[in-house]
């Protein structure tokens, strides 16, 4: 079994285990521990993964914050506990999947495989035509857009990434084929 | 709308994984007698949109966000399965790369969104397209959406129900369906709307792609 697919499993394992555990010095241990390991980049993973919960986690919090100020009972047990464990879950999440290579951790499967890499290819396509629209627009315009004008910029980006994917994933499929992954069962 | 990790309980995840592991082993089976040199292109692009559309989160009263999927057009395209397994790998990379969604959500984001929402999709579809296809298109992207949302509604609201300490205060997501209902459920009537939009926009485009010759 190669490295990553070890790593993609003790990831797996470490979060069902830390979905059991309910007290919030666990999940404080666990935050240490990855902004430990992370060294120099510790704080920048900790700023992401803040960010990819903070509007989730900040909704029910404050939701539930509310609900206990109109019920008059303390709400900061759960609070702690909540959010302690939503952001282990996620810094951890951050830190592993700089270590393991995900399109080697799931090649069991050549469907699986397949799919990864078409769907991660495509998106970096989509991601850098994006921006390339995006700043062109802004090289264009001193205003921001219009809802129609941002309308029109969509559709004239969907035209031009399928022109774009198009060739690329092409290639990729023409690859495979030539590869046998048509040929025979998984 | 996408759940992060955290607040879904192990009684309701495992269980969840036992089920879409069933599908995505069914799904990579299909999938295969699907894919070919002509499909493969549209639906690698799709794909990508899906996973651009599904990174924007938008926030909603009671701690939930919402996304346009594209899981309507997808399934419509390719059929329930490919658009099932395309949307979890899609599910996959923004929990595991991106932190959008979690690793314990998975199974309930894939099988709400990709697997009753892309059915819900087909069905409503299939049911007026004899009718006036302009409009069981924008359906089918409405119901997609809808469906996948009360599914959602359900299992947050189920959380507290079952994971508890000993005080009774929750372990997970904190409240229940009388709250979880309007809260996910209205807003994405409303959002319902755009993906229908969506849907009967760009379904044509793509079918025009799907007949051309190469």
């Amino acid at each position: 079994m190669s490295r990553d697919r070890l790593l993609l499993m003790g990831y797996l394992l470490l979060v069902l285990l830390m979905t059991t555990w309910h007290q919030p010095w666990l999940h404080a241990g666990v935050i240490g521990g990855c902004l430990l390991l992370a060294g120099d980049r510790g704080l920048r993973l900790a700023g992401k993964a803040l960010l990819a919960v903070v509007l989730f986690s900040g909704g029910v919090s404050l939701g539930y914050w509310l609900f206990a100020w109109w019920q008059g009972f303390s709400p900061w047990e759960y609070l702690l506990r909540l959010n302690l464990r939503v952001f282990s879950l996620t810094l951890l999440t951050f830190w592993l999947m700089q270590r393991i290579n995900l399109f080697r951790a799931l090649d069991f499967s050549p469907g699986l495989s397949y799919l990864l890499i078409i769907a991660s290819g495509q998106v970096q396509t989509l991601r850098g035509l994006y921006r390339d629209f995006r700043l062109a627009w802004r090289s264009r315009e001193l205003n921001p857009p219009t809802l129609a004008q941002q309308q029109q910029q969509v559709g004239a980006l969907g035209l031009c990434l399928l022109d774009k994917s198009l060739a690329r994933s092409r290639e990729i499929s023409l690859a495979m084929r030539s590869r046998g992954f048509f040929d025979g069962p998984d | 709308m996408h759940i992060p990790d955290g607040f879904i309980a192990p009684q309701v995840y495992l269980p969840l994984y036992a089920v879409a592991g069933g599908c995505w082993a069914y799904a990579l089976r299909r999938v295969r007698r699907v894919l070919d040199e002509d499909t493969i292109p549209l639906l690698a692009l799709l794909t990508a949109f899906t996973f651009v559309l599904g990174m924007v989160a938008l926030p909603l009263p009671g701690g939930t966000t919402a996304h346009a999927t594209g899981v309507a057009l997808l399934a419509l395209l390719f059929g329930v399965w490919t658009a099932f397994l395309a949307f979890s790998v899609v599910l996959l990379m923004q929990a595991l790369l991106f932190g959008d969604g979690g690793i314990t959500s998975l199974p309930l984001n894939a099988l709400a969104m990709g697997l009753a929402g892309g059915a819900a999709a087909v069905a409503g579809f299939r049911l007026l397209k004899n009718l006036r296809e302009k409009l069981a298109l924008f359906l089918a992207g409405w119901l997609a959406i809808n469906v996948a949302a009360l599914l959602m509604a359900l299992a947050l609201g189920l959380q507290p129900h079952v994971a508890r300490d000993a005080d009774g205060v929750p372990l997970f997501f904190p409240f229940g369906w009388q709250i979880t209902l309007p809260a996910v459920m209205l807003p994405h009537l409303l959002v319902g709307l755009a993906e229908g939009a969506l849907t009967l926009s760009l379904y044509r485009f793509a079918q025009g792609y799907l007949s051309r010759e190469p």
